[in-house]
């Protein structure tokens, strides 16, 4: 049985449709929901909750069609960006506030407060009122609130895209752990793609209100199912070509090369088609088949490089191993590993060969 | 363009200190990015340098002139922040000639400037719409433009990227870098991000608590932190930093972890631990690329087992989180071979670890 299930559900918003959605989430797992910002992404949580009631279609929850159970008999949790945190309330009354509300017993409250605040490293700061914590201290109070309780599921939605880059990664890693040991449902939504990947046993992709793919975050980002998946994964993001394939279906032709590239795909032989490439399967080599680059500027970043080049018409990234010390000690000329190569037909639905 | 000197600058709000005795040289030309977490004094820095604000003690000088006493309006400086203060009631065109007509430039002077700078920022085609119709993208790219179309003498630069979708980000990021060499302008970019700093950046300083940590190239505070701070808030995936005490047992030292475990200390590592014998508390940083698993690839480098945790895919990569009782490392799946709950032996290249004083923070190094 699965925790949570949409089926077929729509929702018509003046000038834009939300689904129809189909997509199920396991008990126990991370389910992460990605998409640019206006996907819908939030709309998908508000269905769960019942708070925004679908046109069409069901929302499932615990095997049983939700549409006649009230708020709390759905029985989740919800942590928002804009944390909404009682500011007379210290951070432990905080985080106990729904397991007094249900009258848990004072010793059980201990129990939980403990773990929870162990795992947050908020232990240090429970006496203090939000007011006097940092924002990523209220963060963390927030999401000790909704992980204290045993719900049927967690909805989470951008729970700390307000916080610093570096703690940002310490919470994910955190966030999993904590999910992990207690065996909770997530739903995590959020913007940000590497955060989404990281966290999540699978994903939904959203683009438009329609869920583009749904995967593990390998399959997502190892074969995106469309281009539009294929813009939004990976950072920085997959270089594209737009040009058409020879009338054998042999060649790639695209303005951006100076000769038709080796590609076949049968099903596309004269049609237009889109032909991506990640920034690290690109690698200097002058063989022949290789391009012509010419070199813009390196972002050293330690571990690996940027190197942002013009091939064709076209700024092109390439991620490149270890170091590139400054722009001439990069190539002239650059392949693309054929291995990792990724075409999409003129409706942007990928084509393998 | 100036050199921008702050020297021995501090910053008191009541009976807050924002920022202690920060002396910055920042070159003619340069790109300087300052770099630290929320509330670390980076923006009150970047407000005094812009003069919305004045420092409590030192001083601030362009081209080894003071700054006290001169008004912002006077300075000629380029702002650009993350809420881009777009006009949005005039056109592309407008909002770009703005800062010239203030000046009072000729006629002829101002549009063939708007023009190369519509054309340098892709905007040529939208001089005569309305601002409102632009995208965010757009947007920033016009708040860039109307900043640097005037030429100002320093450009200051706050967090101007954190708005935008991760692909335009990243795309910004080598147009801000070409941008800057073509205008040849001093820029002080203000974030919290450090892959922005590392990729944009000819100096990083790095600043906590309103101290500077560290001054110095990208790849000088990546290879070579100068604290346990700076290692910790620099590099992508993050550094590997176990705790634990310091233990000499014949001549053969060890990092005892808290929460048990240990650590033997060889090579590099060692003579830096040893240079610091005073030392108790120590921590050993070392990045996951430096630690690899299969057979031991040098005679010093240390071999460890541990279970693998979890394994999360960030970009190309897989990373492992892999448990040695209480510490945690995390390592590169370069193979992707791992699987979770696999028990693995790996190694740390015993040169790439680096030793810190526990308590203060500090570096610890043998040739120092």
């Amino acid at each position: 049985m699965h925790a949570i299930e949409i089926k077929g559900a729509q929702k018509s918003f003046p000038g834009f449709t939300l689904g129809p959605l189909d997509l199920a989430v396991r008990r126990g797992e991370v389910f992460g929901i990605f998409g640019p910002p206006s996907a819908g992404k939030t709309s998908v949580l508000r269905l769960i909750l019942g708070l925004l009631p679908q046109d069409k279609g069901a929302v499932l929850v615990g095997g049983a069609d939700a549409a006649s159970m009230e708020a709390s008999e759905r029985d989740m949790s919800m942590v928002f960006q804009n944390l909404a945190l009682f500011p007379h309330m210290s951070g432990r009354e905080n985080i106990v506030f729904p397991l007094v509300e249900r009258n848990v017993p004072e010793d059980e409250i201990a129990v939980r407060l403990d773990a929870v605040s162990e795992v947050l490293h908020v232990s240090h700061i429970l006496h203090k009122k939000p007011a006097q914590m940092s924002g990523g201290e209220r963060q963390r109070i927030a999401l000790g609130r909704a992980l204290v309780v045993d719900s049927r599921a967690i909805l989470l939605d951008e729970p700390i895209s307000a916080l610093d880059a570096r703690l940002r990664e310490e919470m994910r890693v955190e966030l999993k752990r904590l999910q992990r040991t207690k065996n909770q449902t997530f739903v995590y939504v959020s913007h940000d793609e590497e955060e989404v990947m990281a966290i999540s046993d699978r994903v939904a992709v959203m683009i438009d209100g329609q869920i583009a793919q749904i995967g593990e975050p390998d399959e997502i980002y190892n074969r995106p199912g469309t281009l539009g998946v294929a813009k939004v994964v990976g950072s920085p993001p997959m270089n594209l070509f737009e040009g058409r394939f020879s009338s054998d279906g042999r060649y790639f032709e695209c303005e951006d090369f100076a000769v038709p590239y080796p590609l076949v795909r049968e099903a596309l032989k004269g049609k237009v088609a889109t032909v991506g490439i990640r920034p690290e399967d690109i690698r200097e080599d002058d063989a022949a088949a290789s391009h012509e680059i010419a070199l813009r500027s390196i972002e050293p970043l330690g571990g690996y490089t940027i190197v942002n080049a013009v091939l064709g018409h076209r700024l092109v990234k390439i991620r490149a191993s270890g170091r590139v010390t400054s722009v001439d000690r990069y190539g002239r000329r650059v392949t693309f590993d054929p291995r990792h190569l990724h075409v999409f037909d003129g409706e942007g639905s990928r084509c393998d060969g | 363009m100036s050199s921008i000197t702050l020297n021995r600058v501090t910053k008191r709000f009541d009976q807050f200190t924002a920022l202690e005795n920060l002396s910055l040289d920042i070159l003619e030309g340069e790109f300087v990015a300052l770099l630290g977490p929320s509330g670390c004094g980076k923006t009150t820095t970047m407000n005094m340098i812009a003069g919305l604000d004045e420092p409590s003690e030192g001083g601030i000088y362009f081209d080894g002139e003071s700054l006290s006493g001169i008004p912002l309006q006077d300075r000629n400086i380029g702002f650009v922040f993350q809420n881009y203060a777009i006009f949005t009631h005039l056109s592309v065109y407008k909002n770009l000639a703005y800062g010239l007509e203030v000046r009072r430039l000729p006629k002829s002077e101002i549009e063939r400037r708007v023009r190369a700078m519509a054309d340098r920022m892709d905007l040529g085609k939208d001089l005569d719409r309305p601002a409102t119709s632009l995208s965010v993208n757009e947007l920033q790219k016009l708040a860039i433009g109307r900043s640097a179309v005037v030429e100002p003498r320093v450009f200051l630069l706050d967090e101007p990227l954190s708005s935008l979708d991760a692909g335009f980000r990243a795309y910004m990021r080598a147009e801000l870098k070409v941008l800057q060499q073509e205008f040849g302008q001093t820029m002080i970019y203000v974030t919290h991000d450090q892959i922005e700093a590392m990729s944009l950046a000819d100096k990083i300083a790095v600043i906590d608590k309103g101290r500077l940590m560290q001054y110095g190239s990208p790849l000088a505070v990546y290879d070579d932190p100068a604290n346990r701070f700076v290692a910790n808030f620099v590099g992508s995936p993050r550094i590997n930093l176990v705790d634990g005490e310091l233990r000499d047992e014949a001549g053969r030292r060890s990092l005892v972890l808290n929460g048990g475990g240990m650590i033997p200390l060889s090579g590099g590592v060692d003579a830096d631990f040893a240079r610091g014998a005073a030392v108790h508390g120590g921590s050993i940083g070392i990045r996951p690329q430096d630690i690899y698993f299969g057979d031991r690839r040098a005679d010093d480098d240390i071999r460890l087992t541990g279970t693998v945790e979890s394994l999360e895919r960030v970009g190309p990569r897989r990373l492992a989180y892999i448990r040695m009782q209480e510490a945690r490392f995390l390592a590169v799946d370069d193979r992707d071979e791992l699987s979770v709950r696999e028990e693995v032996a790996f190694h740390l290249v015993a040169n790439k670890c680096m030793a810190f004083n526990l308590k203060t923070g500090e570096r610890l190094r043998a040739n120092s």
